[in-house]
């Protein structure tokens, strides 16, 4: 099997490496990438294929560009019936965790990793972990059901690296979660932002105070929402703990993490090479422009992505006045390409939706569709409102997005909850 | 020959310092990259100069014209100490920062705006604030090469893709006094020269454990502090004539144009020049015990001893780094590859996981194990690290420390752990 130059790493040097300057970083970044190609091009015929007139080593990240993108539908190779990613480097018996991806768009996806990619999965977890402080002697809940989805697997593992009590909880209801929380006096939970909520819901419903549990943050992902100030808010008053965000994808690693502030995503360059291209212009993205992230991981040889197109929406900010100089996503992830909806001209993002609906703290749940009417995008948006007043709601919206939408209010319980990735966004255009 | 348990109770008879007891035990001065001790030797050499030939520099009665010869022979034993051959290519000091911020403020003279300089993030910051203030009034940019966090050593690569036409300087350290890692300035000199830079390299950490040679290493300036290798608190520079004479110091209009004095201003520490050239022949006197013959000059001496110092102080690192190693709490920042000991001095920056290091300095010390925390104005390094404020503690050895030292570090710092949460 090839290996790479790839070094686990303590805190303190993952200190040192986030304090570097972007000619440093550039630096090793073309050192990694240069042994990537070396390491797969050999056995990964996805990437023979993409990179045929492209495989020289490069001498600076700036040439990474003349490398092709690539996209999720390239890796969901048709004639693999048993639906295995197209780009494995290596034949299967090397391989060793089988994870798949939500579908949430489309047939999932199933990535497998090698025993060294593992390892580097908990590496690239730890830069998480750090931004959560989380220590030997916390007390971890893992609010998630334990399935085929990679991101709490590895949250897991990566967490029992790092010493800490962790418990899974997979076959739990939500009830008996909470109650686990209280009796064990858990420090720490991992769940999706629609997780946290609806614990707090059905603690509400019970008459169980979280505010007075013993933990003490909450780390997100899955969604957007850990970086949404009002969906923060909310989630922090309700348990009265620090919410932490992180991004990552299965195909991808995870590849981000939250600042101390709470305002935004780490890329982190140590392991992935991120490139942005904007919306407007369909060039490089300048300082905080709307624009799609590309990443390109550098330390994952059995399912390798290069200038892999994630769908996610982001505004990039390079800043090298704190104490971490990877590339900031201000905001995290606002939103997915091809959720983008353009209404009477105007460009929407469910993520901005729901950024306005969660600032209203009586509105329980809800859920958006989008269709088409006569070519049009147009939107509609049920919502659970203890105060049953969908007028207040549209005035927002219209002041908010500048436009009039539809807004019905519906029976409390009747929309779905979510324990993983939340599906209130309904595309049927 | 070797460094031997013989030689080492010789050396160590020297220092009257070693002989320090606290709670009936022995002091471990584990406080050298900071100030190393001072054999007798030294502290005769001072007494002797002010005592019997005390007098300034230039006069024509016999204490002043004894002074300056002796001063002469001083300047060519720290030239001989760096591998020089002229005397009058060495200047001294107050130490080496006061030296470094009166020379920066002549070399940066020759900048200009859009020049650039290259700084190091692993340097003491003696090495750094005075080139990148120098930069800011001339209107240069400041590069700072990183660190491998793996390893922390110099990234060479970042080094080499920072250097470019428009770099005028490249200030880096003989060896770091927070890793304890050597630096490779040969090739860093090198590559600087290939692009028209000067270099200008800080050995006072590398000077109580290494031999200085800047004809091998063709830097055109090296500062160091003898205070750091067994001497007074004395700085000094070396520059290549050419430069020397070529750059205009700052100076008073009386003072003698040429060269040294013309980079010493004002009257100097005579007593501490004299205690300097004391402790090179400390030091020259090692060589004589451990392979250089009886007759040998001077270089040849130092060359012997510090064959036989770097030899002994890797057992030293050996002994620490596993020492240290079984301790689960502790985390050392520098090579603790014992293949690579030869890209090590045994100076040792440590945290423990439970004990800040304040207060494991402090407990040390109750011990009777002189260390030092912080960061030791290795700030750049430490807050790269993270450490600031509280920096990290600093175990810093040379050649009178000893093996047993360190089994008593590692038991102590054993007992101090157990509990510690």
């Amino acid at each position: 099997m090839s290996n790479i130059d790839y070094h686990r790493t303590t805190q303190a040097q993952r200190r040192a490496i986030e304090s570097w300057d972007r000619g440093q970083l550039k630096t090793y970044q073309v050192k990694r990438l240069n042994q990537v190609l070396e390491a797969i091009l050999p056995g990964n015929r996805f990437y023979q294929s993409k990179l045929q007139a492209n495989n020289s080593p490069i001498t600076s990240m700036d040439e990474l560009h003349q490398l092709p993108f690539t996209h999720k539908e390239e890796l969901l190779d048709p004639e693999n019936e048993a639906g295995f990613a197209a780009n494995l480097t290596f034949p299967l018996d090397q391989y060793c965790r089988f994870h798949r991806t939500s579908g949430t768009r489309g047939r999932p996806l199933i990535v497998l990793d090698t025993a060294n990619d593992w390892d580097w999965w908990m590496e690239t977890w730890q830069y998480v972990l750090d931004s959560a402080a989380l220590a030997s002697s916390d007390r971890v809940v893992m609010a998630f059901s334990f399935g085929p989805f990679i991101g709490f697997w590895s949250a897991f593992d990566a967490a029992v690296e790092r010493g800490a009590m962790i418990a899974p909880t997979g076959s739990l209801s939500t009830i008996a979660r909470i109650e686990l929380i209280r009796s064990i006096e858990a420090t720490i939970i991992f769940c999706t932002p629609s997780y946290a909520l609806h614990m707090a819901e059905v603690a509400q419903q019970n008459e169980i105070d979280l505010t007075s549990s013993s933990v003490k943050k909450i780390i997100v992902a899955g969604e957007p929402g850990g970086s949404i100030p009002s969906i923060r808010q909310r989630m922090e008053s309700s348990w009265d703990a620090k919410v932490i965000d992180h991004s990552g994808a299965s195909e991808v690693g995870p590849w981000g993490y939250a600042n101390a502030e709470g305002t935004g995503i780490y890329v982190n360059e140590a392991e992935f090479a991120a490139e942005f291209i904007s919306l407007a212009t369909g060039k490089p993205a300048t300082e905080g422009e709307l624009s799609e992230l590309v990443l390109t991981c550098l330390g994952r040889i059995g399912s390798p992505v290069i200038r892999y197109r994630t769908g996610d929406l982001v505004r990039p900010q390079w800043d090298s006045s704190g104490n971490c100089n990877f590339v900031l996503l201000q905001g995290g992830v606002l939103g997915r390409t091809d959720d983008m909806m353009i209404i009477r001209g105007v460009n929407v993002f469910p993520t901005s939706v729901e950024k306005i609906l969660r600032g209203f703290p009586e509105i329980v749940e809800y859920r958006l569709t989008t269709f088409k009417q006569e070519s049009m995008d147009q939107l509609k948006i049920e919502i659970e409102d203890q105060l049953e007043s969908p007028e207040r709601v549209r005035a927002e919206l219209q002041i908010q997005l500048g436009l009039r939408v539809e807004v019905e209010c519906v029976p409390a319980g009747t929309l779905p909850r979510f324990e993983a990735k939340g599906k209130r966004f309904i595309d049927q255009r | 020959m070797k460094f031997d348990s013989q030689l080492i109770d010789a050396c160590r008879a020297q220092f009257p310092a070693l002989l320090r007891e606290q709670n009936d035990q022995s002091v471990i001065y584990f406080d050298g990259p900071a100030g190393t001790q001072v054999p007798q030797c030294v502290a005769d050499a001072m007494s002797h100069y002010l005592l019997h030939c005390n007098a300034n520099h230039g006069g024509h009665f016999t204490t002043s014209v004894e002074s300056d010869e002796l001063l002469h022979k001083c300047h060519q034993a720290h030239a001989e100490f760096v591998g020089a051959t002229d005397g009058d290519e060495v200047a001294f000091g107050q130490n080496m920062t006061s030296l470094t911020f009166s020379f920066s403020r002549a070399l940066s003279k020759t900048w200009k705006s859009g020049d650039e300089i290259i700084v190091t993030s692993l340097d003491h910051d003696a090495n750094i604030s005075p080139w990148v203030l120098a930069a800011e009034e001339a209107g240069a940019k400041v590069h700072f090469v990183g660190f491998n966090p793996h390893d922390y050593t110099l990234d060479m690569e970042d080094l080499g893709n920072k250097l470019n036409e428009r770099t005028r300087l490249v200030a880096v350290g003989c060896a770091s006094n927070a890793t304890g890692g050597i630096n490779p300035v040969k090739r860093v000199a090198e590559m600087a020269h290939q692009v028209d830079a000067k270099v200008y390299l800080d050995a006072v950490h590398y000077g109580p454990h290494g031999l200085i040679d800047v004809a091998d290493w063709d830097c055109d300036f090296l500062a160091c502090s003898d205070y750091k290798f067994f001497g007074p608190h004395l700085g000094m520079l070396w520059g290549r004539r050419e430069l020397l004479e070529e750059l205009q110091p700052f100076k008073v209009r009386p003072a003698d144009n040429r060269l040294p004095t013309r980079w010493m201003t004002g009257t100097q520490s005579h007593e501490s020049i004299a205690a300097g050239m004391a402790c090179v022949d400390y030091i020259a006197e090692i060589g004589k015990k451990t392979g250089a013959a009886q007759n040998a000059n001077r270089r040849d001496a130092l060359i012997s001893a510090f064959s036989a110092i770097v030899e002994y102080e890797q057992t030293l690192s050996q002994k620490l780094i596993e020492g240290l190693s079984e301790i689960e709490e502790i985390e050392i920042y520098g090579i603790t590859d014992l293949a690579r000991l030869d890209e090590r001095f045994p100076t040792f920056s440590i945290r423990h996981r439970n004990i800040p290091p304040a207060e494991l300095a402090s407990r040390l010390s109750q011990n009777g194990i002189y260390v030092w925390n912080g960061n030791y104005y290795a700030l750049e390094f430490s807050e790269r690290m993270g450490f600031e404020p509280e920096g990290m503690v600093r175990i810093g050895l040379v050649h009178y420390n000893t093996s047993k030292e360190i089994d008593r570090l590692i038991e102590v710092i054993k007992q101090l752990s157990v509990g510690s949460t």
